[in-house]
């Protein structure tokens, strides 16, 4: 099983929500055993608050920390709600980033790599 | 006329709230089904407010089964704990503040499964809107 180090400080509610998705996500081997092949990073942000949050992917290493940055492998930004819906299950990743229900930017197939961490099943 | 928050009988009257408003039970129909959807609010001193209170509530499918102040920590063994400052509940009580954003923004600390949370994000929400539905009246005011 795959356990989320913190970086730096108390870690704020997007990154305690994130940890708390990835640490459910990662009692499953299966979804381990992707994000053991992942090599990465990717900033959340909730866009009305400006709260963001930082994941490092590090083949099966995985740790978060508060805010931003400089240059990660992807650029995500959802709502709560939003981030809610795609993390349940409840809406696909392609079709929130279609609806522009999420916006992201970078390399996308890191992206999508990565999201199987926070997404539940 | 409000009743103290928080109080037993802001509690009862929050229950009464939650169960009065039916979207909320539409939106929680999952809610607390198959695991543990109970919450105790930890208000820590400030504002008027010289000790620590501990408000459980017990919602499950849409509806709150149990509202009620207890001692301490140890009274209950809730799904959720939600800790924040009284002056920090205080606005979000009187409607004035968004309990999500308290969350996102970390003010509310909140340890449980978060996957049910964001799994149920609208009722939390719902819930959430229904603490401004009751008339209250706060210490230090």
């Amino acid at each position: 099983m795959i356990r989320v180090g913190v970086k730096g400080e108390d870690l704020n509610g997007i990154a305690r929500t994130i940890k708390s998705l990835m640490e459910a996500n990662f009692k499953d081997p299966s979804v381990c055993r992707s994000i053991g092949k992942v090599k990465g990073s990717l900033v959340v942000t909730e866009p009305a608050t400006g709260v963001s949050a930082t994941i490092f992917f590090n083949k099966g290493e995985v740790d978060i920390q508060n805010g931003t940055i400089a240059r990660p492998s992807a650029f995500l930004e959802a709502g709560f709600e939003e981030l809610a819906e795609v993390s349940s299950g409840q809406v696909g990743p392609f079709k929130a980033l279609l609806t522009g229900k999420v916006k992201a930017r970078g390399n996308y197939i890191k992206l999508l790599q990565m999201s199987k961490a926070v997404i539940c099943k | 006329m409000g009743v103290l928050y928080p109080s037993q009988e802001w509690a009862e009257a929050l229950a009464n709230a939650i169960n009065g408003n039916a979207q909320a039970q539409e939106l929680g129909k999952s809610w607390g089904v198959d695991f543990d959807g109970s919450f105790l609010f930890e208000i820590t001193p400030g504002s008027g407010l010289n000790e620590a209170k501990y408000f459980y509530l017990n919602l499950k499918a849409g509806k709150a089964l149990d509202a009620k102040m207890v001692k301490d920590r140890t009274e209950v063994t809730p799904g959720y704990l939600v800790t924040a400052t009284y002056a920090d509940w205080k606005p979000v009580v009187k409607g004035q503040k968004d309990f999500v954003e308290g969350i996102i923004k970390g003010i509310f600390k909140v340890d449980g499964d978060m996957s049910k949370i964001m799994r149920n994000a609208k009722f939390v929400r719902a819930v959430a809107n229904s603490l401004s539905k009751v008339p209250s009246e706060y210490l230090g005011e």
